[in-house]
């Protein structure tokens, strides 16, 4: 039942922004945890993962993003979400996500307080 | 088939205690105020239409233990956990005419809270009665036998009355017991667990307990999801959140609520009953999970049906 | 969809004619639509005489989901403990309007719907009735390796 996960990336300052699209979900998940946690094994990485474009999150991303999560911290890195919409912060309320990574309403957001000035 | 649930608490007992009933009180009496009741008849009303379960009842503090009452003239349990003292005793009350002495027990794993209520259940002690124990894993007896034994318990397991056998269940086989077609499944677990399904009267109920699902690595394929398959109900470990069970709680043996759903969802199982609460959780925060798990399946539910979802507690009883 | 009754007799043609156009709109045909109309009136029948002894105060509420292949209604109540499915499916001995409630309860859902379930959860009685649109599926026997 995946939909197709179209994921760009982009640099902004030494950020780097991934924004997934459509369903992260048990198809869709390894192709993004495949850029997800080489981005974050180098030192120090800062990562912001957009969800404007995500309709849903299931189990196996929450598991991608906790690895990312791990990864970030075991090399001094930063690992963040934003623009949650409904569904997928509700998703993140239930299963505790929202206290494994730390959420931000828009990617700005994410970005001020992930690299600061 | 009639479920009953004796004991639902995972790990250990956990007793309601003084501050939790003051305040159950104290907020239902807030609730209460200002209005007046005719007779006993208003006062249940009231309970049932402006208290939830989590405020005028409790989840329940016992280990697991969960019976299914089949048509069939033996006993059938899961797990031997504290909950089944009152089992015994409701035995021993002459509550089930119709059924002899024969206890079949199918047991998860023998983990202590999974076998400690056995030196209190009754009905071991008397002569006549037969109890089968049945499970995936070869030496149970060893830990039956030892709870029993100096310097944890007074009376010797040599001194019990009732004939005791264990078997051996072989998970590539089907097994006919209590009249129930049964199958078991090994689950992940320290030192293995096994989850059942028990087949009767049309009906299908899943036991699963204790066990840790890695389903978010294997999606459709995963084993466990044809286990639960069309099950009229699956009563599921979601000891603890799904960021804990991946996290801290990694390798700990126990499962989410949101791997419930998802598993539920895969298997087009009717109805979940969520179970083995942490000791450390009150009514509340139980109460809390159910509420979110609701609301999860609806997000998950994506043009199935609803998935009915239940948190089970010590007293509840369910007609399949 | 989520409907919100008063627990009055007069609530029980509107759940029906909802339930009735809900089926119809998610693939039943109009007979299965009408059976499934039938039990609803029956299980909303029941909670308004029994669960609430005809207390016009209290509600309850119904809940209409489809699915790709069937439609169900899940009827909530905070009534009395009242399982609309207990007790003998077969038909009591006299006319109809002698036939003992839960009796001719257990009759209908079971031969107008395709599935149904009750459940005391709590202070709440649930009763879930399940329509397939075209045939039950038969259950799978569960494919053990």
């Amino acid at each position: 039942m995946g939909g197709m996960v179209a994921t760009s990336e982009k640099k902004v300052g030494n950020a780097s922004v991934l924004s997934p699209t459509g369903r992260v979900d048990v198809e869709t998940t390894p192709p993004l945890q495949e850029r997800l946690l080489p981005l974050l094994g180098q030192a120090g990485a800062v990562v912001v993962i957009d969800f404007s474009g995500v309709s849903y999150i299931s189990s196996s991303g929450l598991r991608a993003l906790m690895l990312g999560a791990k990864e970030a911290k075991a090399k001094g890195g930063k690992l963040a979400v934003c623009a949650l919409n409904e569904t997928v912060s509700e998703i993140f309320r239930i299963s505790r996500f929202n206290q494994v990574v730390p959420v931000y309403a828009d990617l700005n957001g994410a970005l001020s307080a992930l690299t600061p000035t | 088939m009639r479920i009953r649930f004796w004991g639902t608490r995972g790990s250990l007992p956990a007793p309601l205690g003084v501050a939790a009933v003051r305040s159950k009180l104290r907020n239902a009496l807030r609730k209460a105020s200002g209005r007046s009741f005719a007779d006993d008849a208003a006062i249940d009303r009231f309970i049932a239409s402006e208290l939830t379960f989590a405020e005028a009842g409790t989840f329940g503090g016992n280990t697991s233990c969960v019976e299914a009452d089949l048509d069939s003239d033996e006993h059938l349990i899961f797990d031997l956990g504290s909950g089944v003292r009152e089992f015994g005793n409701r035995v021993m009350s002459g509550a089930y005419p119709n059924k002899k002495k024969v206890f079949n027990i199918l047991m998860s794993h023998p983990h202590w809270d999974h076998i400690m209520g056995f030196p209190f259940f009754v009905p071991a002690y008397i002569p006549g009665h037969t109890i089968r124990i049945y499970g995936g894993h070869s030496t149970l007896d060893n830990a039956f036998r030892r709870q029993h034994a100096e310097p944890s318990f007074p009376v010797d397991y040599s001194q019990l009355g009732a004939r005791i056998e264990f078997i051996t269940l072989d998970p590539a086989k089907t097994h006919d017991i209590a009249g129930a077609k049964v199958n078991l499944m090994r689950q992940h677990h320290t030192g293995d667990s096994y989850g059942y399904r028990i087949e009767h009267g049309g009906k299908a109920m899943v036991y699963s307990t204790d066990s840790e699902h890695k389903f978010e690595e294997t999606g459709d394929a995963y084993p466990f999801v044809d286990f639960f398959r069309d099950a009229d109900l699956v009563i599921f470990d979601a000891m603890y959140s799904l960021a804990d069970a991946v996290s801290i709680r990694e390798d700990w043996g126990h499962s989410s609520n949101i791997i419930a759903v998802e598993l539920c969802h895969h298997a087009g199982a009717r109805r979940l009953c969520l179970f083995h609460h942490d000791p450390n959780s009150d009514d509340r925060s139980i109460g809390e999970v159910l509420v979110d798990t609701r609301k999860f399946e609806e997000l998950a539910r994506e043009g199935r049906l609803p998935l009915d979802v239940l948190s089970a507690y010590d007293g509840l009883e369910i007609t399949l | 969809m989520i409907l919100t009754l008063e627990g009055t007799p007069a609530a029980v043609g509107r759940a029906v004619e909802a339930v009735r156009r809900f089926a119809l709109g998610n693939g039943l045909g109009e007979a299965k639509a009408a059976a499934l109309g039938v039990a609803v009136d029956e299980a909303v029948t029941n909670v308004v005489r029994h669960a609430y002894d005809g207390d016009p105060a209290r509600s309850l509420t119904l809940s209409l989901s489809a699915g790709r292949d069937a439609v169900q209604v899940d009827i909530l109540d905070n009534g009395h403990p009242f399982d609309p499915l207990a007790g003998e499916a077969a038909l009591p001995e006299g006319g109809a309007e002698e036939r003992d409630v839960g009796g001719l309860g257990l009759l209908l859902m079971r031969e107008l719907v395709d599935e149904a379930r009750y459940i005391r959860d709590g202070d709440r009685n649930k009763l879930m009735l399940r329509a397939f649109v075209g045939h039950s599926p038969d259950r799978r026997e569960p494919g053990l390796a």
